[in-house]
């Protein structure tokens, strides 16, 4: 997975340009938002549905149980600090000098003074994740997000989500250094972490899957208007907001 | 009785007319400070019950009168209902509001609870036109990264009331108009099963 990560990523970067050229969607009203692969979306939504159920949420809820809490945090502490290298490239990427400089300090000091990432003293000091991807790197530079695609596992996304993602696999630049003779133990510990955040972010699951009338929608509205928020730091995009009077 | 006094029925008109000017101009002088002061009265409201001793069927049922005192329902639910509502006798209508108000109150008044022991507080708001004033909010939970939650408020009704809730960009009048759909069509387009059906949801 690690190998001939450069030729992987620009042959990506490619596929990227001539899948995204193809389709650019206009901004705002999410809700009427074009859904051209919304069958197959549907159906990778039911064995996603299905894998939660049977698999993650009953697992998580095991981990969350048999693990004590202290090892747990050390788990999600040192899951997090291996992101911050990618997090830095994709700062750095977009221009964001600041948020670029706070990665790197925080992956600095939790490595050094955190025992390896086990602790989190940057968290205490104020310096706290500012946590991007290559997706947002893309939409910085100005990619329109494509149509909206529900992935296996990894669940809701969009064209340019989902190719951010793959391109983040092959260039995380701890894939770059000697820990990729580790990667065992990183699929293991980011493994680990998943399970920690389904139970974090259990309340929100149990709504959006098993309590909505539709949850493909519900899941799909809940992604795009989230991430469209987090791209323009945190505030809705107003040009999504609705006008309810207008309806008479 | 006075219908023929020509004079009392100009006064009559002319302040009819009168009242109606002062509530377009009300409604156009909404201002984003006194759409913050009104968000505040409703996070003040909202947060006390979520740090209350309350259990949770009671601050359910109080949720529910904040909604009802503060939230333009009737709009709302129209809004979130769509063509169905133009078919809809009165009654109907009046009692989807009804029911749609306590099937929002209960499951927004769930997300809330999951709020004990945070603060909430007002840190900006901006004139979006038509669509009203948005009240920002950051909410400090402990052991959390703060997010925010956006309150959109408008006066066009006549009084200023909420019309919708946006949490961490998530907004509540997309995401309830796509289930109050789903749900009217899976009771095979009949509202009175639907009014029925939301009155056992949230």
């Amino acid at each position: 997975m690690f190998d001939s990560q450069n030729s992987a990523g620009q042959g990506a970067v490619v596929l990227l340009a001539l899948v995204l050229g193809a389709c650019t969607q206009q901004p705002g009203d999410t809700a009427n938002a074009p859904d051209p692969f919304e069958k197959t979306n549907r159906a990778v939504h039911a064995f996603n549905k299905a894998a939660d159920r049977n698999v993650l949420k009953p697992t998580s809820e095991a981990y969350v149980q048999v693990v004590p809490q202290p090892v747990r945090d050390g788990v999600s502490n040192a899951a997090n600090n291996l992101q911050q290298p990618l997090n830095f490239v994709n700062h750095v990427l977009q221009g964001d000098v600041e948020d670029a400089a706070s990665s790197a300090f925080r992956f600095g000091m939790n490595t050094f003074f955190g025992v390896g990432g086990l602790a989190d003293p940057a968290d205490d000091a104020g310096l706290y994740d500012r946590p991007t991807d290559f997706g947002e790197t893309l939409a910085v530079w100005g990619i329109d997000s494509g149509p909206y695609i529900e992935l296996p596992i990894f669940g809701p996304s969009t064209v340019r989500d989902g190719v951010g993602l793959v391109v983040g696999f092959v260039a995380d630049p701890i894939g770059w250094t000697e820990l990729r003779d580790y990667s065992g133990y990183y699929i293991a510990l980011e493994t680990a972490n998943v399970l920690q955040q389904r139970s974090d972010y259990a309340r929100l699951i149990e709504s959006l899957l098993y309590e909505s009338a539709d949850s493909y929608n519900a899941a799909r509205i809940a992604y795009l208007q989230n991430r469209a928020a987090s791209l323009n730091e945190g505030a809705p995009a107003t040009d999504d907001l609705e006008d309810p009077y207008a309806f008479e | 009785m006075h219908s023929n006094d020509p004079t009392r029925r100009h006064v009559l008109t002319g302040g009819a007319a009168l009242g109606l000017t002062l509530l377009a101009g009300g409604a156009q002088a909404l201002s984003t400070n006194q759409a913050s002061a009104f968000i505040q009265q409703v996070v003040d409201q909202t947060m006390s019950i979520v740090n209350s001793g309350a259990s949770t069927d009671q601050a359910l049922v109080q949720f529910e009168q904040v909604l009802a005192r503060y939230g333009d329902m009737p709009v709302v639910a129209r809004a979130v209902l769509g063509q169905p509502w133009r078919a809809a006798s009165s009654s109907q209508q009046q009692a989807f509001v009804q029911a749609f108000q306590g099937y929002l109150a209960r499951k927004y008044g769930r997300e809330f609870r999951e709020y004990r022991g945070a603060s909430m507080r007002v840190s900006g708001a901006s004139d979006q036109g038509d669509k009203g004033i948005l009240v920002n909010t950051v909410v400090d939970l402990p052991g959390r990264q703060p997010f925010a939650v956006d309150w959109q408020v408008s006066d066009r009704s006549g009084a200023t009331k909420l019309i919708n809730l946006i949490i961490e960009g998530v907004s509540m009048l997309t995401t309830e108009r796509s289930e109050v759909r789903a749900i009217y069509e899976s009771n095979r387009s009949n509202l009175d099963a639907t009014i029925q059906d939301l009155r056992k949801r949230g």
